[in-house]
């Protein structure tokens, strides 16, 4: 398992791209452990804020953060979610579903 | 309070108005909303907000509040989305009145969440979807806005032809926001969202407080 760094991420998510500092700490106080898999996309984004080409159940981090319009690291620990196999197949499934649709705001 | 009764809202009229005249029947439509609740109306405008964004409400301290609603939405020939964003728009302006008109809303443990929620406690949309869906104002705003959609559309106009297949759709996107939130969030997920508002609001009044005290301390008091 990966443990993003979350001081380091924090300065990021605050100070770089200008999120306010209680939504960020509330984000990232249950961020959980990620699979092996995506942690060269988050060392990769960390480093320079490129976002990779990773694709899980067939979906890219690109795909969700357009779909969802989210910040690369909701779309991590979405995607992250398809891969934890401590989850029911059937739930995983049902997620993936909502990560394939738009979500719209107003 | 009944959905009020604006004509030009049918699916059958609204296909055969310009945007204009389209702008014009949100307009009347939040008229008559604003009437209702004894207030001001909010200003409707059409502006293109981007993809995924339907609408905004704006408070403004000036003049009116204005409800911007996504011109894509008022392009389309079924109304219903563009009515749907009014609505819940126009509950953001109803929760801002029941706030400063004590009275106006019966259940006041729900005006009390939305003054936290909106003095301080508000947790934006650009950090976690779920605690920003399911916050106090926008899970009352979203909530209202279906049910009077429904209304409009399935009681006063009696639209069987196009309104069920959106309104199907509407409903998986609940489902959709709801295992979202449960997985991110847990099955508590309302409740944990207005918890966290609530420490939202209580972290931004002692801040303030704080600054408050360090303005006496530096002025000598």
């Amino acid at each position: 398992m990966y443990q993003i760094d979350k001081d380091r991420v924090r300065k990021i998510l605050v100070d770089e791209m200008k999120f306010p500092e209680f939504d960020v700490d509330l984000f990232l106080k249950d961020f959980p452990s990620l699979h092996d898999s995506l942690s060269s996309a988050v060392e990769q984004w960390l480093q320079d804020r490129t976002v990779a080409d990773t694709v899980v159940e067939g979906l890219s981090i690109k795909d969700v953060m357009r779909k969802r319009r989210s910040h690369f690291l909701a779309a991590i620990r979405d995607l992250n979610i398809l891969l934890d196999e401590s989850i029911p197949a059937e739930r995983r499934q049902r997620f993936k579903e909502t990560l394939e649709k738009p979500v719209y705001y107003r | 309070m009944p959905v009020p009764h604006v004509e030009s809202l049918r699916a059958d009229r609204w296909k055969l108005l310009n945007p204009t005249e389209r702008l014009e029947a949100l307009q009347e439509l939040e008229n008559e909303l604003a009437k209702q609740r004894g207030d001001e109306p909010c200003l409707v405008v059409g502006k293109n907000l981007g993809e995924n964004i339907l609408g905004w409400h704006t408070r403004s301290n000036t003049g009116p509040d204005t409800i911007e609603i996504n011109s894509e939405l008022i392009s389309r020939d079924q109304p219903y989305e563009a009515v749907e964003t009014l609505f819940h728009e126009d509950r953001h302006a109803y929760q801002v009145y029941a706030i400063q008109h004590p009275g106006t809303h019966d259940n006041l443990g729900e005006v009390e969440d939305w003054r936290k929620n909106l003095d301080g406690g508000y947790i934006t949309e650009l950090v976690d979807y779920d605690y920003y869906r399911w916050q106090p104002v926008e899970a009352d705003a979203n909530q209202i806005a279906r049910e009077r959609t429904d209304e409009l559309y399935l009681g006063m106009f009696q639209d069987s032809e196009k309104y069920p297949d959106y309104r199907a759709e509407k409903e998986q996107e609940i489902s959709r926001d709801i295992e979202h939130a449960k997985m991110n969030i847990g099955d508590n997920y309302q409740e944990k969202a207005r918890q966290k508002m609530i420490e939202k609001y209580q972290g931004k009044l002692k801040q303030q407080e704080s600054e408050s005290e360090d303005y006496y301390y530096g002025h000598g008091y």
